[in-house]
């Protein structure tokens, strides 16, 4: 399956994102924790209260991105490279066919003897794998900066799973930027509508909570596990939460009842969402790219 | 036959990209795709190489078929240079070179060799380590061409490979492709620089609005000018008489230039009786001279008159 003309894709992919700005990009937001740690010591902000977060000992989890509980260093994880994975999947995706078209390297690539599967199975390797080194080391530089600033961290093996779970729940949007960029032929329309894409599933997604009234938060979450933009982006805060042991969110209201959400609904939806979004996109696009002349 | 095209069809919407075309091309030979802007021959050295998918028709290699299931494999015994000189202008030389080997299935090792061959071959060596972007349109025309031609391949093909190359280079191409037919391998050349073209081919098919005008031996086609007849050009003591008895015969394109009289004769044989003709009139006929027509002319003449 995995032959050698696959690994030339991979290996052409690779090179090509080695010289791309955005990638440095996406690895200075994987070792921005360390910048945390510099600020927190710098102004000693553990004496003066700030830190550390209630639960300190999972702090490297919202460094990362995905908070363990909702209210509880949601701030904090907002800076995690988790948090901006629909941003690189749009910045990867949507560049990753249409800059093939742009500079004429897929005349060259697909008059070589691989399949037009062959070439996207190559391009989709390639990006999870280097989604899943920077992931990793997104992963790695927040455990260290959490040591440093509040002492010894639990979950310690989500090092490892949390990345790989991060880059696979970019396939939708990362599909999807890139059928659309070579639609268009266009890296930058690629992009933008993945970045679109998500505001927008964001935005009906608010609009359905603000329907549900008391239950707003419920509502986004129901709402979210049809919707693979949505539902992707939250794939790696609910396995957090799935394996830390956390079954059920407690929404925080102010002089009000506290409802709850059932986490395991959000982990199995969220990860249904992602495999059948995934193989329908995936179809539509091979479909698409093998009858398409270059 | 190293390469059969039969019956080749492309439509894009409305535009008839290539219609019903066929040509085959002879193993250890080189084969010429000529016509003018727009009339096909992209469009079929893409479906050759499976950058478009025909609407209908057949391509063989080697009696195994390049269209459908399985044609992907038989596509690596093609080495193919596209029209165009835009190149990943990221990578340098080298990284281009060593990436086309390996997607062509090579292990590290021998694509590694293979850029080596290529540097050495088509002197790249002062710029092996320099970003495609800084080269010029001719080193980027022979980097291009290089990762086509240094694997070993049953069929390469050119789209217009001398166009951006200075004379040296065009004439270093030539000899390679030679090289390559006189190996067994087949070559198919597109260009527009026809009198070069000339130089380096053995047959030709030229197309217009994606039908074939002509295939075949570029003899058959400049010995009767794409078919049309044979070009005489006869000096005489009375042109106006001569004039008369040629027009008066039925040829064609009968013209005065300078001291001869030329005119399109049917066949080979039609030379003889036309010379009679004009004895028997009474002109006196100083010379006759059957004037080999180039390839320029044939497909010029092809061209207008058909």
């Amino acid at each position: 399956m995995l032959n050698y003309s696959i690994i030339g894709v991979v290996e052409y992919e690779v090179k090509r994102l080695k010289y791309k700005k955005s990638f440095y990009f996406m690895l200075a937001i994987a070792l921005l924790p360390f910048v945390t740690v510099a600020i927190v010591k710098y102004f000693n902000l553990e004496a003066r209260g700030i830190f550390p977060v209630e639960e300190s000992t999972h702090l490297w989890l919202y460094l990362y991105g995905t908070p363990r509980n909702i209210g509880s260093g949601t701030m904090l994880s907002a800076t995690g490279i988790a948090a901006y994975m629909w941003l690189f999947a749009s910045l990867f995706g949507g560049d990753s066919i249409a800059s093939d078209i742009e500079d004429n390297g897929i005349q060259l690539i697909l008059a070589k003897p691989l399949t037009r599967i062959e070439y996207l199975a190559g391009k989709t390797l390639s990006l999870l794998g280097v989604f899943t080194t920077v992931y990793f080391l997104g992963a790695l530089s927040s455990l260290i900066s959490a040591y440093i600033m509040v002492g010894p961290q639990a979950y310690v093996y989500l090092v490892v799973i949390l990345p790989l779970v991060t880059a696979v729940s970019s396939i939708p949007i990362t599909l999807l930027s890139a059928w659309i960029g070579g639609y268009t032929r266009s890296s930058l329309t690629g992009l933008l509508s993945g970045i679109g894409l998500y505001f927008l599933s964001s935005t009906i997604a608010g609009l359905v909570g603000f329907t549900g009234g008391d239950r707003f938060f419920e509502r986004i979450f129901d709402y979210s596990l049809l919707d693979p933009i949505r539902a992707s982006t939250q794939i790696s805060t609910a396995t957090v939460m799935y394996l830390t042991g956390l079954h059920k969110i407690v929404f925080p209201r102010i002089g009000g009842v506290h409802p709850t959400y059932d986490v395991n609904k959000l982990f199995i939806g969220s990860w249904l969402n992602l495999v059948v979004s995934s193989v329908v996109i995936l179809f539509l696009m091979v479909k698409w790219f093998s009858r398409k002349s270059f | 036959m190293s390469l059969v095209v039969k019956n080749l069809s492309k439509t894009y919407g409305s535009i008839v990209a290539v219609n019903n075309l066929s040509f085959s091309v002879d193993e250890g030979s080189i084969h010429g795709l000529v016509g003018p802007n727009g009339s096909g021959k992209t469009t079929t050295f893409k479906s050759i190489v499976g950058l478009t998918i025909p609407d209908s028709g057949e391509i063989l290699l080697d009696n195994e078929p390049l269209l459908g299931r399985g044609g992907y494999r038989v596509r690596g015994k093609i080495g193919f240079s596209p029209e165009t000189i835009e190149l990943p202008l990221w990578l340098t030389v080298r990284d281009f070179l060593y990436l086309m080997a390996r997607l062509d299935g090579l292990v590290k090792r021998d694509s590694e060799q293979l850029v080596e061959n290529a540097i050495k071959e088509f002197r790249l060596g002062e710029f092996a380590d320099t970003r495609i972007s800084r080269l010029s349109k001719g080193q980027k025309k022979r980097v291009l061409i290089a990762q086509a031609l240094i694997p070993e391949k049953r069929v390469y093909i050119l789209d217009e490979p001398m166009t951006g190359l200075d004379p040296e280079w065009v004439v270093r191409i030539r000899e390679i492709l030679r090289s390559k037919a006189n190996r067994g391998s087949s070559v198919i050349v597109s260009s527009h620089l026809l009198r070069e073209l000339e130089t380096v081919i053995d047959s030709v098919t030229i197309i217009k609005y994606g039908v074939a005008l002509f295939t075949g031996k570029v003899d058959d086609l400049t010995s009767t000018i794409g078919g049309l007849g044979v070009k005489i050009s006869v000096e005489v003591d009375n042109k106006e008489k001569a004039l008369r008895v040629l027009l008066d015969s039925g040829l064609r394109r009968v013209e005065v230039k300078g001291d001869s009289i030329e005119a399109i004769v049917d066949s080979k044989e039609g030379v003889d009786r036309v010379v009679r003709k004009l004895v028997e009139a009474g002109v006196r006929v100083y010379r006759v001279n059957t004037v080999t027509a180039t390839l320029e002319d044939g497909y010029m003449r092809l061209l207008r008159g058909k």
